[in-house]
């Protein structure tokens, strides 16, 4: 806008330069204290009257040089500016794909932390009559479930609960008979301690098949 | 590799039988681990899914039962601890413990 203006008075249109116009360019766009200073002496004389019509165009000419000046400048200090803003959009797009990496991370652990509930087995099968309840963990799995008598370390799965508490009453019957087969001697204290417990919540009513 | 995800049951199953001299038998390997002749720990392989990977319950229930970590789980499946370090280890927990 300020080159057309420029331009036109450079075409010989001197006598017709008007002051409201060169006040005007004037006008424009944050400068620095130094360049206004300067370019408001020229456009006061213009506009006083002191300065004669045929200097008006050379002073507007200086001014609008000063005024170039002052937008190289402020163009400068945008392009730090943006340059400044890239860097951040830089940091803050590493930032957000560590966060992606981290959600990731946590979205896979949660994939493997089980919903668990408790439950109790009141009947096993016709070998083995349960005496008292037994307790029961269930772990529900994104795609599996798992059923454990945790004091003998039996677990049965199953893609629904039904099925992990069927595959559990199966476990526990089969180390019931793995224990019952042994002499306490050739049990170590872990599977000795199963066995204990396991003569607590069932008792045989037949034999295995 | 994840937590407990990616071990092939095939795999896992040939490094406890190699390592831990498990006589594992029948369609869904079963067996105890015997230390000073006896039974002292069962171990179970399973997989809900019938595929080749251990599912995560089903993995995370075989490293309880092996009395592992996470990395002494992988550490056994991919061979840098061997049978005599699982030994010495199982042993150590058993004598510091109630097993």
């Amino acid at each position: 806008m300020e080159l057309i203006e420029l331009g036109r008075a450079k075409k010989g249109e001197e006598k017709e330069l008007d002051p409201a116009l060169v006040k005007a360019i004037l006008s424009r766009a944050p400068r620095s204290p130094f360049i206004v200073k300067r370019a408001e002496l020229l456009g006061e004389e213009v506009l006083s009257g002191s300065m004669p019509r045929s200097l008006w165009a050379g002073a507007t000419v200086k001014s609008m040089g000063v005024k170039g000046l002052e937008f190289a400048d402020e163009l400068s200090e945008v392009k730090r500016q943006v340059d400044d803003l890239n860097s951040q959009v830089e940091s803050v797009k590493s930032e957000l794909q560590q966060c992606k990496e981290g959600i990731s991370t946590i979205l896979n652990e949660l994939r493997e932390k089980p919903i668990i509930k408790q439950t109790e087995l009141f009947e096993m099968d016709e070998t083995l009559e349960v005496i008292r309840p037994i307790p029961v963990v269930i772990e529900e799995y994104d795609d599996e479930v798992i059923a454990t008598f945790p004091e003998i370390e039996a677990f049965g799965v199953g893609l629904c609960e039904a099925e992990a508490i069927i595959d559990l009453k199966s476990e526990i019957r089969k180390i019931f008979f793995e224990l019952e087969e042994l002499g306490d001697k050739e049990l170590g204290k872990l599977p000795l301690s199963w066995k204990r417990v396991l003569s607590k919540v069932v008792k045989k009513i037949g034999n295995v098949q | 590799m994840g937590t407990s995800s990616s071990f092939k049951i095939k795999k896992m199953t040939s490094a406890l039988e190699e390592k831990l001299s498990l006589d594992f038998g029948g369609k869904e390997p079963r067996a105890y681990y015997y230390l000073g002749g006896k039974r002292v720990l069962r171990v179970r392989i399973t997989n809900v899914h019938g595929g080749d990977t251990l599912s995560p319950g089903a993995a995370t229930k075989l490293r309880n039962s092996l009395r592992l970590d996470w990395e002494g789980l992988k550490r056994l499946y991919n061979c840098p601890m061997s049978g005599k370090e699982y030994e010495n280890r199982i042993r150590g927990i058993l004598d510091s413990e109630k097993y």
